[in-house]
């Protein structure tokens, strides 16, 4: 099976005692570089074209 | 069965497939879509372009218009109890990923590290997600339910476990699916 993800009836709520931990947690400039240089890379056999809703 | 003209999925990488991201409305072949779930399929073909809420896309194969995966975003948040306020705080939502079955595992180059073409297709994702989040409205986080069977797909991309930090209540609707976030 090939979905990846999907919704679900409930929201992210976050446990009150772990709102400090949670909050602190902030992005790993590695990854982003790293996922940043794969989205140039399909660039080279990609293209995008959005259509406005309505 | 072949999928391409002249080469068995086997012998192609991701790299090879020309694509082009659109709009889900512009899929003339989304009643051809399978990604193995036939409620998903019903969901994606007949309900999705005309949902407000979210935002989907397609990604297709320009040699033949098939579609290769399609997602779907909206505006979320995450909620905070806090001396019995409640904050909510914005993050964009991967409603929906699914991948057409036709192209799950390709690899993406002859490089095994680069992951299959999945990966490829879903790292633009995050691009996307990162420009709009940047210059039109913003969030610091992407969250999504996972089916079990790709938490470790997105565990490999720098998607973290929310399950650590759920309020516990929560947990009895998650349907078999796995909460998990990004920092941006």
């Amino acid at each position: 099976m090939a979905v990846m993800s999907r919704p679900v009836q409930a929201a992210f709520v976050v446990d009150e005692a772990k709102t400090e931990q949670f909050l602190k947690k902030k992005s790993d400039p590695v990854i982003k570089e790293r996922i940043l240089k794969n989205a140039e890379r399909i660039k080279k056999h990609a293209t995008f074209s959005y259509k406005r809703q309505g | 069965m072949r999928l391409f003209h002249t080469k068995d999925k086997a012998d192609i990488y991701g790299e090879e497939i020309p694509l082009k991201y659109v709009s889900l409305e512009e899929c003339e072949q989304l009643d051809l879509f399978n990604c193995g779930n036939e409620t998903i399929d019903e969901i994606i073909k007949h309900e999705l372009i005309s949902d407000t809420m979210t935002k989907s896309f397609a990604v297709l194969n320009v040699n033949d218009n098939d579609a290769v995966a399609v997602y779907s975003l909206s505006c979320s948040g995450f909620v905070i109890r806090s001396y019995q306020k409640i904050f909510i705080y914005p993050a964009v939502e991967i409603k929906y990923f699914a991948v057409n079955e036709k192209y799950q595992d390709i690899q993406y180059c002859d490089d095994k590290e680069q992951g299959c073409l999945s990966n490829a297709i879903f790292d633009r994702i995050i691009a996307d997600i990162y420009s709009f989040t940047e210059n039109y409205c913003g969030a610091d986080k992407i969250i999504l339910y996972a089916v079990p069977s790709a938490y470790d797909f997105y565990k490999r991309i720098g998607f973290e476990d929310f399950m650590d930090f759920m309020q516990q209540s929560q947990d009895r609707f998650l349907d078999g699916c796995i909460p998990m976030f990004f920092n941006m």
